[in-house]
């Protein structure tokens, strides 16, 4: 029989709990591991900022930007998950993150702000691959 | 050196494997540790929207994952994963909910692009990393 390692929440018994929910550590299943993170910055006019992991694999990815709101490059206090693309009659925008297998870029846009503010975010790069 | 705890998948020797995708459990990699989690269900007139606030006070922006439904059927989306909800989308539905997030607060603005009455149920996890 295989060894185990098992840490239930409070309130459920590790030796008869048999719901994955009730454990804050279950050997049986893989947890995602952090490989980096961190915070960007670029110009609405930029559009896009690349970060590299040479992972070697597409990685797991989250990521959370500011949203580019107007025609003039304002940007939004909160802070969006991505990704997220709205196409308009004549105006688009996305928040976009495309994961390559050494780096992945991140686009925030509005396809009529030309010029505007910084847009922020952060992301968490894990290394479990995606399959 | 200090002590590691690590878990390897099944088919990995713990003791020589360098890959960190083919462990379970690594302690000397971070983990995403959740702050709390839940559901809502909420209804949205025709052509309507509405936004439900999640308050976390932790003080800075978390990492945060969320699915929703139209409770009319069983076919869970990633939030933000909408695209012209104006009009027919590439996935073929009419509706949104979006995840944006501040210091304190975690927001769901629900979208109904339908003539219709919606009932949204979504289901987040807030963790403790972020920035």
């Amino acid at each position: 029989m295989a060894i185990k390692m098992l840490v239930s929440k409070p309130g459920k018994d590790v030796l008869t709990s048999n719901s994955p929910d009730d454990f804050y550590l279950h050997s049986d299943y893989p947890l995602l591991k952090v490989h980096s993170y961190g915070t960007f910055s670029f110009n609405v006019a930029i559009g896009q900022t690349t970060v590299y992991h040479n992972l070697g694999y597409r990685p797991y990815v989250l990521v959370f930007s500011q949203a580019v709101l107007d025609d003039s490059g304002n940007v939004s206090s909160e802070y969006y998950q991505h990704d997220w693309t709205i196409s308009g009659a004549t105006v688009m925008w996305l928040g976009e993150t495309r994961i390559y297998t050494d780096r992945i870029v991140i686009g925030v846009e509005q396809s009529n702000a030309a010029r505007g503010g910084t847009v922020y975010g952060f992301y968490y790069i894990f290394k479990d691959e995606v399959t | 050196m200090g002590y590691e705890l690590k878990i390897t998948k099944p088919g990995y020797n713990v003791l020589t494997e360098t890959n960190p995708k083919n462990f379970i459990f690594d302690s000397s990699l971070n983990h995403l540790k959740t702050v709390s989690y839940g559901s809502f269900q909420r209804t949205v007139s025709a052509w309507g929207n509405s936004v439900v606030s999640i308050y976390h006070g932790l003080g800075y922006k978390p990492l945060a994952m969320a699915y929703f439904r139209n409770t009319s059927n069983n076919n869970y989306f990633i939030t933000m994963g909408q695209v012209n909800p104006e009009a027919d989308s590439r996935v073929g539905i009419r509706y949104n909910v979006e995840l944006y997030l501040t210091n304190n607060y975690l927001y769901f603005g629900l979208y109904n692009f339908t003539s219709g009455s919606i009932t949204f149920e979504v289901k987040y996890e807030i963790f403790y990393e972020g920035i």
